[in-house]
């Protein structure tokens, strides 16, 4: 039994093909640029079985392309590690293709288990130092659970959101590209832009975000694309990494 | 020359059998499209022309000119032209391109209202003779009607009616025409007209109508005549096939303006001649598209006087001009040929466009290369939508069309009684207010008063059944009258000459309003819904505690309330005696009437605010379809289209990046999505791929964006003919994105 904070049905935004995206509850990462606040309550949501929710997602199947894929995203999956882990292998030996959206929280034991359950991770890097401003999150354990990627044959997609004068300072940059040469098993390097939507959500809870006051925090496309020059140069990546690059 | 020659089949000779006649000759093409045309100088210049007739048209608001002399009729005018030397298709509604003409046989006070919006007189003489001598459909009608009919379309309840302008729907078999011609097609009416020697009133009623229907041919042939052409005979080329199926439905719309004036299925039928005339060297490729994109042209001129209330309910002058695309053959052969190709391509020669209204019958097995041009032009377009062919193939054969927007009918063989709507919300609204009217207060019928303060779902839903119940019965009553009246005074004796002098007839009873309902009684029945009262004890506002699961959602405990309630209400329908016995079908369709709904019903149990626009169609309403496109299209397919048979219609609205990163991913995406779809037992949508962005753009702007076309529910229309509260309301839209 675990709890859910919602199903999107369709997108092609959450990995590879046509997916389907889990929404877990709870997250202890509490990111002050958090698009889903809401997720974070660990009592929230609702409650279902990995069975009945894999029930729910196989009505969704002939809408999608073959191997229709699966994405467990938050909330944090890993908050509830045996519940995602159990989805993650019931919809694989249906032959879901399932991905895993985290933020790199978690013990390394089930972090482990979870990575080499699912067919793709997409390690969302808050910050490559973590200010205690930004997130929750432990910088130490979450930089175990990324060198741990490099013990385990699973690719890996890194992903960075870019806030102005949090998360842009080239020294951040730096060490996000450094962390990525680090790792073999990386295919893919994507950078988005801080959305500005994320104020909303927090204001349909009557929350508030530090953020929200530092004026404009927002980037243009031109500053992501320096970004990920930045990134790429420093480390001396490869321009495969960067899907923007090979945009058709 | 025999306009027969190398036509293989026997049966259709003796007898006229379209479907015999196309499954004996037509070439499924199931190749890649790269024999495509671009349009030929000549329809350039004659589009060019057009264009500009358009554009002063928009800048004259909308209605260029009026012929205020004449009354609607087949031959009431002299040939009129465009440009003579380019025009390879000729035949207007009047004598000049977009004058409109006046037909008062459905109702004079539309004529009057329409001309003094425009501020121009109507014809004194006229005016007299429709208001003194001769009856019209409308005059009629209102003189039967009894108070609670009036009652009920005042408030709103039953909306939209035919009852002052023609009743549209029907789709005449006008290939019949051009493959019989003229003489053939009154030889066998005067048989069937002579055959029929009882007396009681059915059978002198269908006499009277099928003399009615010789005259109408005899008088089309009388027209064409003035254009040089004698329809006596078969067309013998491809040529005079276009010309003769044009100059069919040219007769129809110069004597009807129905709301919808559908053409059909006729790409098998005009592949046969194109065809020959290609073996036989007397045509090529580009004169092959010049005859389609001829054709298309003359389609997209085609014009109706209208009122502005009428403007309000169907923006954007639309007039249905429906035509199908594809389909599979009931032999297992796929209907698509390459003027099917030719058809979608005048999208992209001529530019997109609201007509006419191109619906893509769709089946898994179609040739790839068309599925995969008919998906990729409607992400590039936004105007075409699809209808499932393995649903209506069992019911309807695989020779039918689609009328007006999402109905299939099977040509020659069905009529259908178009029957607007009810307005499903303000029915509820009648069952919570102790029977009645939310805005006005007027008692509309006796229900039970409510209890308490908070709804009881028993109470509500018991009342509801007595509402539809009363409601089936008021309704089935007024189309009754309405029907009877414009079969006396407003026939349509020439697609009525095209279809079998005894069809099959559906009372095409349509809803508006269900993913409001259902979201009502969700939220009465799941959490707790407190009305509101006002001094009068009525609910004017209610207060929603707690959460409760939208229509949209996949959630089958408010998809099954959705079903509970079109079966009730069908049900309730198809036990009421139907005027010549119609069978009665149904449909879920508000085309862009969604507004008007909206604006003329209060506030509901779900938190819809009164006066806030219903959902176009079957669709769920704005925005509550948290879980996506697949869970929301899970839950339209639940709705039965057994007891649907008019039509199921849903409107569907992505951005092209969230439907996929590259032009091939969203082709293949799409493709699934509408597979999944009808392979749900889906029956139609429409194909929206653009950016909210895009149509703030445009409603800001519309001089940049003068053939924007959008889908709304069951046609397309210029996004910037609409008014700017629809406008509004396609913003408001769910637009399916992530961020």
């Amino acid at each position: 039994m675990g709890r859910i904070q919602s199903i999107q049905s369709f997108s092609t935004l959450d990995g590879p093909g046509t997916r389907s995206v889990v929404f877990f509850q709870g997250c202890p990462a509490a990111c002050l640029f958090c698009h889903n606040p809401e997720s974070w309550a660990a009592q929230g949501g609702e409650e279902i079985t990995p069975e009945e929710l894999l029930l729910r997602l196989e009505r969704f199947r002939p809408f999608l392309q073959e191997p229709p894929g699966l994405t467990l995203s938050g909330g944090e999956p890993l908050y509830q590690p045996a519940f995602a882990l159990a989805l993650a292998k019931l919809a694989r030996a249906e032959g879901w293709h399932v991905a895993l959206d985290t933020c790199g929280w978690g013990p390394t034991e089930p972090f482990h288990n979870l990575i080499q359950t699912v067919d793709l991770v997409m390690f969302s890097i808050k910050h490559p130092v973590y200010p205690d401003a930004l997130s929750k999150l432990n910088p130490d354990s979450v930089l175990t659970n990324w060198q741990l990627l490099a013990t385990l044959t699973t690719p890996v997609w890194l992903r960075y959101v870019l806030i102005k004068g949090w998360t842009d300072p080239p020294a951040a940059l730096t060490t996000l590209g450094r962390l990525a040469r680090d790792l073999p098993t990386l295919e893919k390097i994507e950078i988005f832009p801080y959305n500005s939507l994320a104020e909303s959500d927090w204001q349909k809870l009557q929350w508030d975000s530090p953020l929200f006051h530092e004026g404009n925090i927002t980037v243009t496309e031109e500053e992501v694309r320096q970004a990920e020059k930045h990134v790429r140069e420093s480390a001396g990546l490869p321009t495969s990494l960067f899907p923007s690059l090979n945009a058709p | 020359m025999d306009p027969w020659r190398n036509f293989r089949g026997k049966l259709w000779r003796e007898k006229i059998d379209l479907s015999d006649f196309i499954r004996h000759n037509y070439q499924p093409f199931t190749a890649e499209p790269t024999f495509l045309c671009p349009p030929s100088p000549r329809t350039k210049r004659l589009w060019e022309k057009c264009q500009q007739l358009m554009a002063k048209e928009r800048a004259a608001g909308g209605v260029l000119e009026i012929d205020v002399e004449r009354v609607a009729e087949v031959t009431a005018w002299e040939p009129g032209y465009i440009d003579r030397d380019n025009e390879v298709i000729v035949g207007l509604q009047t004598d000049k391109p977009l004058k409109r003409l006046v037909n008062p046989w459905g109702g004079w006070r539309m004529v009057e209202a329409a001309c003094k919006a425009r501020n121009i007189d109507p014809d004194p003489i006229m005016k007299k003779i429709f208001t003194t001598y001769r009856r019209t459909q409308n005059e009629a009608i209102f003189r039967i009607y009894t108070p609670a009919m009036r009652q009920a379309r005042h408030l709103g309840i039953i909306t939209g009616l035919p009852d002052a302008y023609g009743r549209g729907r029907l789709i005449g078999d006008y290939r019949r025409v051009p493959l019989y011609g003229l003489d053939f097609l009154i030889a066998e009416k005067k048989k069937d007209l002579y055959a029929l020697d009882n007396v009681d009133d059915a059978s002198i009623h269908l006499r009277e109508d099928i003399a009615d229907q010789i005259e109408g041919l005899e008088r089309l042939g009388a027209m064409a005549k003035t254009y040089g052409f004698d329809l006596s005979r078969p067309a013998a080329n491809a040529h005079e096939a276009f010309q003769w199926l044009y100059f069919a439905y040219l007769g129809a719309v110069k004597e009807q303006n129905g709301a919808a004036m559908s053409l059909g299925h006729n790409s098998p039928f005009l592949d046969i001649y194109l065809q020959r005339d290609l073996e036989e060297g007397t045509l090529d490729e580009e004169g092959a598209q010049e005859l389609i994109d001829q054709l298309v042209i003359k389609l997209r001129l085609v014009r109706h006087l209208r009122t502005p209330e009428y403007d309000e309910l169907f923006a954007g002058d639309p007039l249905w001009v429906t035509e199908a695309i594809g389909g599979m053959g009931e032999d297992g052969r796929p209907l698509v040929t390459k003027t099917d190709y030719r058809w979608l391509h005048t999208l992209r020669n001529l530019g997109p466009s609201p007509e006419p209204n191109l619906t893509v019958l769709w089946s898994p097995r179609l040739p790839q290369p068309f599925r995969n041009y008919a998906v990729d032009l409607a992400i590039k377009t936004s105007a075409l939508q699809f209808e499932n062919d393995e649903l209506m193939r069992p019911i309807f054969g695989d020779d039918y069309g689609i009328s007006c927007c999402v109905s299939a009918t099977s040509l020659g063989k069905d009529m259908q009684f178009f029957g607007a709507r009810v307005n499903l919300a303000k029915a509820l609204l009648l069952a919570i207010n102790g029977g009645r009217d939310e805005k006005t207060g007027e008692q509309v019928l006796e229900v039970p008063t409510l209890s308490g303060e908070y709804l009881d779902w028993r109470e509500v839903w018991e009342n509801y059944e007595q509402v539809l119940t009363w409601l089936s019965v008021l309704y089935s009553r007024t189309m009754n009258c309405i029907h009877y009246m414009h079969d006396k005074y407003n026939y349509e004796r020439i697609q009525m000459a095209l279809i079998d002098s005894n069809p099959r007839r559906h009372m095409a009873f349509g809803v508006a309003g269900l993913s409001v309902v259902a979201d009502s009684l969700s939220a009465i029945r799941y959490a707790r819904v407190k009305a509101l009262r006002d001094e009068r004890g009525i609910a004017t506002a209610f207060e929603v505690e707690g959460d409760f699961p939208c229509f949209g959602n996949d959630d089958d405990r408010v998809d099954g309330l959705a079903v509970k309630v079109i079966r009730y209400f069908y049900s309730s329908l198809a036990q009421q005696p139907i005027y010549r016995n119609a069978k009665p079908t149904m449909s879920i369709l508000t085309i862009t009437s969604n507004v008007v709904y909206g604006k003329k019903t209060g506030a509901t149990p779900d938190g819809r605010k009164a006066g806030q626009p219903f959902a176009p169609g079957a669709n769920p309403m704005h925005g509550r379809e948290k879980s996506g496109v697949v869970a929301a299209m899970r839950s339209l397919a639940k709705l039965p289209y057994e007891i649907c048979l008019d039509g199921i219609s849903y409107t569907f609205s992505i951005t092209p990046r969230t439907l996929g990163p590259t032009p091939a991913d969203r082709a293949q995406n799409l493709m699934r999505l509408i597979d999944g779809y009808f392979g749900a037992n889906g029956h139609h949508i429409n194909i929206n791929v653009y950016s909210r962005e895009t149509l703030i753009d445009a409603m800001e702007h519309p001089e940049l964006y003068p053939n924007l076309t959008i889908r709304v529910s069951g046609y397309a229309v210029h996004f910037v003919k609409l008014s700017r509260e629809q406008q509004l309301e396609v913003i408001e839209r769910t637009i399916y994105e992530r961020m």
